[in-house]
C-alpha cells in the first residue's frame, strides 16, 4: 500500500499559517477597534470645542456691539433731557447718533403726544442713513401712528428700555432691523419721549454666518420668540420660528433644545435629519436674549478619522496579505522535508532500507530527524543481515531436528497391525511428538508367543529427551532378549540409565509380558501412571501397579514384579500424561475422568479406540498447542477358545494358471465346516482366483516356475486369505482401481482384479517379509 | 467351460455353461473371434448356465463387445445369475452393457 502523502503537507502549511493570520488579524482589529474609537471621541471633543469657540467670539462681538449701541443711547439721553426745550435741536442729535456710531442705521427720539404744543399730536425727529448719507424726517403722521408701535408701546408700559423683535422696517430704512428703545422722563418721572436707536440685522448676519468650522455646517440665529433671525433659507427668515420647522424635523428633543435657546442657555445636542447625524451647538446673546446655533455633520466633523480608518484598513490587509504569503513560504520550505521524511518512511516500510533522505542543511529539529532517520536505516540493515543469519542458523536446526525425529520415529513400529496372521492378539499404538522430537516412547515384539511391551516417558522433552528415550528403547530390547522376568529387566535398564546419568533425567516406564496363549500378564511400573483395563462391558479400571521409582534415579532400586489374567476381550489402555495433561484455551486439564468417559464410550476395536481418544482430546484442546508428547498404546488378547475353534487350511500351488481350478477345492472345504452361502463361495473364489492370477502373472519372470503358499483361516466369525510367494516384490494394492464410471469404449481391461478384491474383503494389506510377498485378506461373515 | 455358438434369425447366440475365470477366459476368446469379425450382427450371450465368472471373463465380454460396437452390431448378455450378475453390478459392467 501507498500512503499518498501530499496533502498532509499541504494541510499542515495552510493550517499554521492560517491560524498566525487569524491571530495577528484578531489583534489588527481590536486595535483598529480600539484606535478608532478614541480618535473619534478626541475628534468629537475637539470639534465642539472649536465650535464653540468661534460661536462664543460671534456672540461676544455681537454682544459688544450691542452694548456699545445701550451706552451711546443712555449717553444721549441726558443730551436729549438738557436740550429738551428746543425741539428742532432733536434732529442734530439723531444725526450724532448716527455719526457717532456706525452700527446704528437710524435713530429717534419720539415724543408723547402734544408734548410739544406748536409740533402737535405727532412729534418723532428721525435721522436715518442711506449709503454713506444721512438724512432727516419727522416719523409722526395721521398715517403713522407711532404710539402705538412695539418700539414705543413696550418700553413706556414696562417702563424700562426694550431690544425690539426683528422686523422689516418699511417706512425707514427699508431694511431687516431691530430697535433699541430707551424711555425718557422729565424730573417728576414723568415719560416724555421714547429715544430709539435702529441696528441693521445684515451686520449680524454677517457675523453669524462668519462661524464656518466645516464646508457644509450652517448656523441659525432666533429671536426670543423663536423667530429665526439667520438662516440659510432666506425666505424664513422673520416668517417661520424654530418650532416650527422643528415640528418638521419630528424629534421631541429638537424642541426641548428650542426652549433651552430660549432660556439662556448654552449646549451641546446631537441629531439625526434625513439619514444624517449632526451636532448642533448653540450658545445665547444675553443682551438681546436671542441664541445663536451651529450644526455640523458627522460624515463632515469625522471625515478625517474615518479617511484614516479606511487607510488604516487598506494598510492592515496588504500586511496581512505579505504575511500570509510569507508565512505559508516560511513553513512550506521549513516542513518541506517532513513528505521526504514520509516517503523515505514508506520506502523503508515496503524494505528498501537505503532508502534516500532528503538533504538538511541547518542544525535543527529536522537535521535531527534526518540524523535518527539515517542511524534507523544503518540499524535496520545491520539486523537484517544479523537476523538471515539466524533464520539460516535456525533453518539448519530445524532440519537436522527434522531428520532426528525421522530416526527417533524410526525406533518404534509403526506398521498396524503389527501381527496381521495371528488372531489372538490385536494392538494399536500412536506417539505424536510435542516437539520436533520428544522423550515418550513405546516398543513391542513377540518372542516365544509371549507380546513384551513397553511404553514410556522421559523427563522433559527435546534433543535431550529423544536421547534418553532411544537409549532407553534399544536397551530394552537388549535387555528383553536374554531376560524374561519383567523386574530384572525393569532393574537393568534402571541400572544402565542411572549409571552415567549426568543430567539427572528420568524415565517413567511400564514393562508388560503378555502370555499369548493362557493370558496370564507379567508387568513392572517404574513410576509410569497406572494402565487402564477396559472390560467389555466399558468397565473401566487401573490396572494395579506398584509405583516403584523411574529409571534413572537411584540405580539399584529393588523393583517389584507384578502378575494378573488379562480376561478376554478386555483391553489394556497404555498411555502417557500428555493425554491426561492436555490443556484446552483456559489451561484446563483434560483429566483422567474425560479419559475414562472416551474409553468406556469408545469402539472394541484397538485402532478405532484409540483413535478416539486421540481425537477426543484434540478436541479438547481446541488449537491449543500441545504441550507434551503424546503416546498411547492399547492391546487386546483374544480369547483361547476363539482360537480352539479357528480352522486353517493350507494350499500349495505352483506359478500355472491352471492351478486356479483347485481354489474351489480349498473355499469349499471352509464352507462345509463354516456353512458359506452361494454367495459366499462366490465371492471367495473370485477373490481367490485374482489374488492368485495376479501373482502368476507378474511375480516370477516368464518361464520361470515358483511357489504360491495359500493359507485361508476361519473363526466363525471372519474369514482370512493369506497368499504368499517368493516372487519380485510386487505390492498390487498400489495398482490403480479400474475407473468403472468411464463408458465402456474407453474401459481399459486392466485393475479390475484388485478392484473386485477390495469390494468384496473388508480390508487388503501387503507386506514384504522375508524376501516374500504376503498378501492378506479378510472379511467378517 | 462349453462354448456353443447358435443361429437365433439374424442374431448369433454364444452360450457359455460353466465357470469363464482366467483358464478359460482365453478358450472362449479363441472361439469367438472368428465371429465378432463380421459386420453390423447382433451378438447374445447366453448366460443362463454360467456358474462363475472373473475379471479375466469380464475383459473378454469387454473386448467382445468393443469389437461388435465398433463393427457396427449389436451387443448383448441374457439370464445372468444372481451371483454373476453382481459381479457385473459391481464393476459397473451392468451400466454399459445391454442385459436382458
Amino acid at each position: 500500500m501507498n500512503i499518498r502523502f501530499g496533502r498532509y503537507i499541504h494541510s499542515f502549511s495552510t493550517k499554521l499559517s492560517f491560524y498566525i493570520l487569524l491571530v495577528v488579524a484578531l489583534i489588527f482589529v481590536a486595535g483598529f477597534v480600539w484606535n478608532y474609537r478614541s480618535s473619534r471621541d478626541f475628534v468629537s471633543n475637539e470639534a465642539v470645542e472649536r465650535v464653540q469657540a468661534s460661536l462664543d467670539g460671534a456672540v461676544m462681538k455681537i454682544d459688544n456691539v450691542l452694548n456699545s449701541v445701550e451706552t451711546a443711547v443712555k449717553n444721549m439721553s441726558w443730551v436729549v433731557a438738557d436740550n429738551i426745550d428746543d425741539p428742532e435741536s432733536m434732529y442734530r442729535l439723531t444725526r450724532m447718533m448716527l455719526v457717532d456710531n456706525s452700527f446704528i442705521i437710524g435713530s429717534a427720539v419720539a415724543f408723547e403726544p402734544n408734548y410739544f404744543e406748536e409740533k402737535g399730536h405727532y412729534f418723532s425727529p428721525y435721522s436715518y442713513r442711506v449709503g454713506d448719507s444721512i438724512y432727516n424726517k419727522q416719523l409722526g403722521r395721521e398715517e403713522y401712528d407711532y404710539h402705538y408701535d412695539d418700539w414705543y408701546l413696550i418700553p413706556k408700559i414696562l417702563g424700562k428700555p426694550y431690544w425690539s423683535e426683528p422686523y422689516f422696517d418699511e417706512g425707514g430704512a427699508d431694511m431687516m432691523m431691530t430697535t433699541y428703545s430707551f424711555p425718557l422722563y422729565d424730573d417728576e418721572g414723568k415719560l416724555f419721549a421714547i429715544f430709539t436707536a435702529d441696528v441693521s440685522l445684515d451686520w449680524f448676519a454677517d457675523q453669524v454666518n462668519c462661524i464656518s468650522p466645516y464646508e457644509n455646517s450652517y448656523n441659525i440665529m432666533i429671536s426670543r420668540g423663536g423667530t429665526f433671525i439667520v438662516h440659510s433659507d432666506k425666505s424664513v427668515v422673520l416668517n417661520e420660528t424654530f418650532f416650527i420647522s422643528s415640528s418638521a424635523i419630528g424629534d421631541s428633543r429638537f424642541k426641548e433644545v428650542g426652549h433651552k435657546m430660549q432660556a439662556g442657555e448654552r449646549g451641546v445636542a446631537t441629531f439625526e435629519r434625513d439619514g444624517q447625524e449632526f451636532y448642533f451647538v448653540y450658545a445665547p446673546i444675553k443682551t438681546t436674549g436671542w441664541s445663536v446655533a451651529v450644526s455640523c455633520l458627522y460624515s463632515e466633523v469625522f471625515a478625517g478619522v474615518d479617511s484614516m480608518r479606511n487607510n488604516m484598513f487598506w494598510i492592515a490587509a496588504f500586511v496581512l496579505v505579505i504575511m500570509a504569503v510569507l508565512c505559508y513560504v516560511t513553513i512550506f520550505r521549513l516542513t518541506a522535508p517532513l513528505a521526504q521524511f514520509a516517503q523515505s518512511a514508506n520506502d523503508i516500510a515496503h524494505g528498501n532500507f537505503s532508502a534516500r533522505l532528503p538533504r538538511v542543511k541547518s542544525r535543527n529539529e529536522m537535521r535531527m530527524l534526518r540524523d535518527s532517520f539515517d542511524y534507523m536505516q544503518r540499524s535496520l540493515i545491520k539486523y537484517t543481515e544479523e537476523l538471515k543469519t539466524t533464520v539460516a542458523n535456525n533453518e539448519r536446526i530445524e532440519s537436522e531436528l527434522r531428520i532426528a525425529r525421522e530416526i527417533q520415529l524410526g525406533m518404534i513400529p509403526k506398521i498396524f497391525p503389527p501381527f496381521p496372521e495371528r488372531k489372538d492378539i490385536d494392538l494399536y499404538a500412536m506417539l505424536v511428538p510435542a516437539k520436533e522430537v520428544g522423550g515418550d516412547l513405546y516398543d513391542f515384539f513377540i518372542e516365544d508367543e509371549k507380546l513384551y511391551f513397553i511404553i514410556g516417558d522421559v523427563s522433559g522433552k527435546g534433543v535431550p529427551a529423544s536421547l534418553v528415550m532411544a537409549v532407553t528403547c534399544r536397551l530394552f530390547r537388549t535387555v528383553a532378549s536374554h531376560v524374561s522376568d519383567p523386574a530384572e529387566i525393569v532393574a537393568s535398564l534402571n541400572n544402565a540409565l542411572a549409571e552415567s546419568n549426568e543430567s539427572n533425567m528420568f524415565c517413567t516406564f511400564f514393562l508388560g509380558i503378555l502370555d499369548l496363549q493362557s493370558g496370564k500378564l507379567l508387568y513392572c511400573n517404574a513410576g509410569h501412571n497406572a494402565p487402564l483395563l477396559v472390560a467389555p462391558g466399558g468397565i473401566v479400571t487401573p490396572l494395579d501397579v506398584k509405583p516403584n521409582l523411574p529409571l534413572g534415579v537411584i540405580g539399584g532400586f529393588p523393583y517389584v514384579p507384578q502378575e494378573t489374567m488379562l480376561e478376554k476381550g478386555t483391553l489394556l489402555f497404555l498411555y502417557t500424561d500428555g493425554v491426561t495433561e492436555a490443556e484446552n484455551p483456559a489451561k484446563e486439564l483434560y483429566s483422567d475422568a474425560r479419559l475414562k468417559e472416551v474409553l468406556a464410550a469408545a469402539n472394541s476395536d484397538v485402532r478405532s479406540l484409540v483413535n478416539d481418544v486421540k481425537s477426543s482430546v484434540d478436541t479438547y484442546a481446541a488449537g491449543t498447542e500441545q504441550s507434551d508428547d503424546i503416546t498411547i498404546l492399547c492391546l487386546r488378547c483374544n480369547a483361547e477358545e476363539d482360537c480352539m475353534c479357528e480352522v486353517e487350511k493350507e494350499l500349495h500351488l505352483v506359478n500355472e494358471l491352471s492351478e486356479i481350478a483347485k481354489l474351489p477345492l480349498l473355499v469349499g472345504e471352509l464352507a462345509s465346516e463354516f456353512n458359506f452361502s452361494e454367495e459366499q463361495v462366490f465371492n471367495f473364489n473370485l477373490v481367490l482366483e485374482e489374488a492368485v492370477t495376479n501373482v502368476v502373472m507378474y511375480a516370477y519372470p516368464e518361464g520361470k516356475s515358483g511357489s504360491i503358499d495359500l493359507v485361508a483361516k476361519c473363526d466363525g466369525k471372519s474369514v482370512m486369505f493369506v497368499v504368499s510367494d517368493s516372487g519380485k516384490p510386487f505390492d498390487p494394492t498400489l495398482v490403480p482401481d479400474a475407473d468403472v464410471t468411464l463408458p465402456a469404449e474407453e474401459r481399459r481391461v486392466g485393475g479390475l482384479g484388485i478392484f473386485l478384491i477390495r469390494q468384496i474383503m473388508d480390508s487388503v494389506e501387503y507386506r514384504r517379509n522375508g524376501g516374500m510377498n504376503v498378501l492378506v485378506m479378510s472379511k467378517k461373515i | 467351460m462349453v462354448v456353443n455358438i447358435l443361429n437365433e434369425g439374424d442374431a448369433k447366440v454364444i452360450v457359455i455353461d460353466g465357470r469363464l475365470d482366467t483358464v478359460t477366459a482365453p478358450e472362449l476368446e479363441r472361439s469367438i473371434a472368428p465371429l465378432l469379425a463380421e459386420k453390423s450382427q447382433t451378438v447374445v450371450f447366453e448366460c443362463k448356465g454360467l456358474e462363475y465368472v472373473s475379471s479375466s471373463g469380464l475383459r473378454v465380454v469387454l473386448s467382445s463387445y468393443k469389437s461388435v460396437v465398433s463393427n457396427g452390431g449389436k451387443f448383448m448378455l441374457r439370464n445372468l445369475s444372481k451371483d454373476v450378475r453382481s459381479v457385473f453390478d459391481l464393476t459397473g459392467f451392468s451400466r454399459i452393457l445391454t442385459i436382458e
